[in-house]
């Protein structure tokens, strides 16, 4: 009897945890972007910029633009507020060379359109100063700070592109790994709440640029 | 023991309730940053002792939905301007369907506190599940297409309707469980003024019943008594406060559907989704309603106060249907246009 008991009682205690906090459905994150880096490398075999390509998901695309069909002037009103909320979070990526961390200019050759009936924005950061890769790795992440927009490299086509580099430069993607504890932390996230602003990097992709 | 059973869990749950109650609203990408409590890292901290077994479940199920969001949408991609029914898209659905309900959410919150603390008979429950299930596919249906495709309302517009859909499934919540909180009180007044009475050895008024020796004049409720039309207005408020809510994954693909031009297929994802929810609810319903019964049944022949603790596990059920349905809607309140724009 003592151990039905505690059986029955387990089992409803499991079923109540399944229960427990906010809507899975609502978890973090709720849009993806797939992202393309182009690396550029000045003849000197330095990294003089990078250029990113970032792709939005359908519904993401559909919700911004209204009906994904959005005329030239609107898509470009959303590219200026992108760019001007992303600035204040280093355009949402972190390079670092040499125990430190690059610092960015201001983006350039921006561009924004349709692809696919999603949205496609473009956009180069120049290094203030190049990086010398032949000095240490180039590590770089890519992440919307609080994951309510999950950013990835693109699965399809050549994601990361050494732009010029010299034969003995390699690229090293390692994805991200986070536990199961902050997972779950994510999962428990409504669409209007936030684990702040250090969880989207722990959900990122870790990239290493090496030249031997 | 049942009993410190029944309070171990209904302690569990507050405390999940109470674990996720941060509201903070935030969208970095496109501005409307609105932080409304700041988030420390002593919640951190709190997810971080979370029990492991849950943690694994709920980042499978939630790496799952991750991949299922993706694919759905890279199906209704392939569907545009193809005819035939999208088998895949279908099946995919139902799939979604099924984990969706399996994963924690306010309608499976809500039908399983009801079916916890509130008599009810098990076709009754399943009852309630699958209608429920069935409504949430019908009022997304509803809303989107009556408003994107008839009303010629903007996707983002859409969003704004279901977010008012919600608050008023978040408010029947609310009634409901005052609802249910007073009837229960209404009994319980009742039955501590019977047992005042019992232990006074007199047995009058109960002429018209046959009892066994030594039950302590006390019986479990009959089906007729279940069946009231009191519970029966509460089940329907029950129904209702979780239908009337679309699921999120069912707006996502309507409106995707809808913009791409290939409705019908959207429609028949949706009740496919809702089909797969049905199938986990139901199971859910099973295991609350043996679960309350099992509780009852043992209760009842050891304690005399059973009705004591009936009623009062009903009122607290009550309470936190109250409780759950006004935070939920202060949170809904705390939300802003999370699209900026």
């Amino acid at each position: 009897m003592g151990v039905r008991h505690y059986h029955r009682c387990g089992m409803a205690g499991l079923m109540l945890l399944l229960l427990l906090g906010n809507s899975a459905p609502q978890a973090h994150p709720h849009h993806w972007i797939d992202v393309f880096a182009e690396w550029q490398f000045n003849p000197k075999g330095l990294i003089s910029g990078v250029k990113l390509r970032w792709l939005f998901d359908d519904y993401y695309s559909v919700l911004l633009t209204d009906d994904a069909a959005a005329t030239g002037e609107e898509l470009q009103a959303i590219l200026n507020q992108i760019l001007s909320n992303t600035s204040k979070h280093h355009y949402f990526i972190r390079i670092e060379h040499e125990g430190g961390e690059a610092k960015l200019g201001t983006p350039e050759q921006t561009r924004i359109g349709m692809r696919d009936h999603r949205i496609e924005i473009e956009f180069r950061l120049p290094m203030t100063v190049p990086l010398d890769p032949t000095k240490s790795d180039i590590v770089y992440r890519v992440a919307e700070p609080t994951y309510f927009v999950e950013m990835l490299h693109a699965e399809e086509g050549p994601a990361i592109v050494l732009k010029d580099a010299p034969p003995a430069c390699r690229y090293h993607l390692e994805a991200p790994r986070p536990d199961a504890a902050l997972v779950a932390y994510a999962a428990s996230l409504g669409i209007n709440e936030s684990g702040g602003d250090d969880l989207g990097i722990q959900f990122s992709e870790t990239v290493t640029i090496r030249c031997e | 023991m049942r009993v410190s059973c029944s309070l171990a869990i209904f302690l569990a749950w507050m405390g999940a309730i109470v674990f996720s109650a941060e509201s903070h609203a935030t969208n970095i990408l496109l501005g409307e940053r609105t932080i409304i409590e700041q988030s420390t890292g002593d919640e951190y901290a709190g997810a971080r002792q979370a029990v492991a077994v849950w943690d694994q479940a709920a980042t499978w199920v939630w790496s799952k939905q991750r991949e299922f969001h993706r694919a759905l949408t890279r199906e209704l991609r392939d569907l545009r301007g193809k005819d035939g029914v999208g088998w895949a898209l279908v099946l995919m659905s139902i799939l979604y369907g099924v984990l969706h309900a399996a994963g924690p959410g306010h309608g499976k919150a809500v039908l399983t506190t009801y079916l916890l603390t509130q008599r009810s008979r098990l076709n009754r429950g399943i009852a309630m599940g699958t209608s429920a299930a069935l409504l949430q596919g019908v009022t997304a249906l509803l809303l989107v297409y009556g408003l994107v495709g008839m009303a010629g309302w903007l996707p983002r517009e859409t969003e704004t309707a279901s977010l008012w859909a919600t608050r008023v499934s978040f408010t029947l919540l609310a009634i409901v469980g005052l609802y249910l909180l007073a009837r229960a009180a209404a009994t319980l007044a009742h039955s501590v003024r019977q047992l005042r009475h019992e232990t006074g050895q007199v047995h009058d008024d109960h002429a018209g019943h046959v009892h066994g020796d030594g039950c302590g004049c006390r019986h479990l409720p009959s089906a007729v008594e279940i069946d009231t039309v009191d519970s029966r207005h509460a089940m329907v408020g029950v129904v209702l406060a979780i239908g009337l809510r679309p699921c999120s994954g069912a707006v996502l693909v309507l409106i995707l559907a809808a913009v791409m031009d290939i409705i019908w297929h959207g429609a028949l994802a949706v009740m496919a989704m809702s089909l797969g929810t049905a199938v986990t609810v139901v199971v859910l319903a099973f295991l609350a309603t043996k679960a309350r019964s099992w509780a009852s049944a043992v209760v009842a022949h050891r304690s005399p106060l059973w009705t004591l603790v009936a009623g009062g596990v009903g009122a607290l059920g009550g309470a936190l249907l109250l409780l759950l349905g006004l935070w939920l809607l202060n949170a809904s309140f705390a939300l802003k246009p999370i699209m900026g724009l």
